[in-house]
């Protein structure tokens, strides 16, 4: 509930500072930069786990969607409409380069990338409290589809009916490809999680 | 009552909030009947948990300002080229008012619209264009009383209009695929 207050007022300064951007103001478009650059950067770097090649994307979605804001309609929300174009520039970019290799933590349903050959194992690092940098490994071996897709839901906190919007896929899909990530993160995750099933 | 083969998705609804009074209490049933499952859906609690806490690196300071930069940088080059394509603009609307006042259409062209197309007609009309040219060169300071206006403007037409395609093509061109900026993302 706190979340979506604060969205709404977010929402409500956003469309004001729009409104402004659209008429050339350069600093109500820096309001808008400041407000969801962090958002922005998220998933390009989830895409891409280069944080130069993200902060690059990040300039980019951001350059486009000054270009473009005449194609932004009036209150809607702003942050899906970003995340949308955010969501674009990456798959592109992606086209373009594939993201390095990380190191497996060990996925049991065999489409993940190569592995990097020598990663410390998955007890190794939880001995050492890195839970959360196993899991971006983890992450970073999910199809680029179930990454963007678990950034949307658990970073971005958007919901099934806005993911659906910005990837332009059924809400089904979503629901379905969602659990499916999850369920592969969780068995990926086992031995730092304690379950082996 | 569920199935452990149902546990999966019902633990992952409950997790998020988007199971049902009923679902969360047959979940609650069949969890407390089955330890396997409760550990399994402890492993989910602590999964969303992690998930909550990414562990994505700060956006640095810097990242703002280099996206106003280039910003700017975009409405300097658009601001140019708005410019020269007002210029072209106006040029072609003079050209155009100069050939109505005072050239009319060449008198070779003007043959060659009233009849039907003929080699000798576009000869002719081209004839007139590099006799305006040579003219030009040779008396640069009375060009304009010297050739046939009306050859000359249209050939000042024909050549506005392309620079003005030119301009509008270069205009909506998204200037972030310029070379500079596509080679750091691509790397």
């Amino acid at each position: 509930m706190m979340v979506q207050r604060r969205d709404e007022a977010r929402g409500q300064d956003a469309a004001a500072d729009v409104a402004a951007a659209l008429g050339g103001d350069e600093r109500a478009f820096a309001r808008i930069v400041a407000a969801y650059e962090r958002a922005v950067f998220a998933i390009a770097y989830r895409m891409t786990y280069d944080a130069a090649a993200a902060e690059d994307l990040t300039q980019e979605v951001f350059l486009r969607a000054w270009r473009k804001l005449d194609t932004f309609r009036p209150g809607e929300p702003l942050k899906p409409w970003l995340l949308r174009l955010a969501t674009n520039v990456c798959i592109n970019a992606l086209k373009k380069r594939r993201p390095v290799a990380v190191a497996m933590v060990g996925d049991g349903e065999g489409d993940a990338r190569e592995p990097a050959s020598e990663g410390p194992d998955a007890s190794e690092l939880a001995a050492k409290g890195e839970t959360a940098e196993l899991l971006e490994q983890a992450i970073a071996q999910l199809p680029d589809d179930y990454r963007l897709i678990i950034t949307l839901r658990h970073v971005e906190e958007l919901s099934y009916e806005e993911i659906a919007g910005i990837l332009k896929r059924p809400l089904g899909t979503v629901k379905v490809q969602l659990f499916r990530a999850r369920e592969r993160l969780r068995r990926m995750l086992s031995p730092i999680l304690g379950d082996e099933r | 009552m569920i199935g452990c083969e149902g546990v999966r998705e019902l633990a992952q609804a409950c997790l998020e909030g988007e199971a049902s009074a009923a679902e969360r209490e047959r979940l609650e049933h069949h969890l407390h009947a089955c330890p396997a499952c409760r550990q399994m859906v402890a492993t989910y609690r602590r999964l969303f948990a992690a998930l909550a806490e990414p562990a994505i690196p700060p956006v640095r300071p810097r990242l703002a300002a280099g996206v106003l930069a280039r910003v700017e940088a975009a409405q300097r080059r658009r601001s140019v080229w708005q410019a020269v394509a007002l210029a072209a603009a106006l040029f072609v609307v003079g050209a155009a008012a100069a050939l109505l006042t005072w050239g009319g259409i060449p008198q070779e062209l003007s043959a060659a619209a009233d009849s039907a197309p003929s080699l000798d007609a576009w000869t002719a009309a081209w004839g007139s264009v590099v006799g305006l040219a040579e003219a030009a060169a040779a008396e640069s300071s009375e060009w304009l009383r010297v050739v046939p206006g009306g050859a000359a403007m249209l050939a000042l037409l024909v050549a506005a209009l392309a620079a003005q395609g030119f301009l509008v093509y270069r205009w909506r061109a998204p200037a972030s695929l310029d070379g500079g900026d596509q080679a750091r993302v691509t790397q």
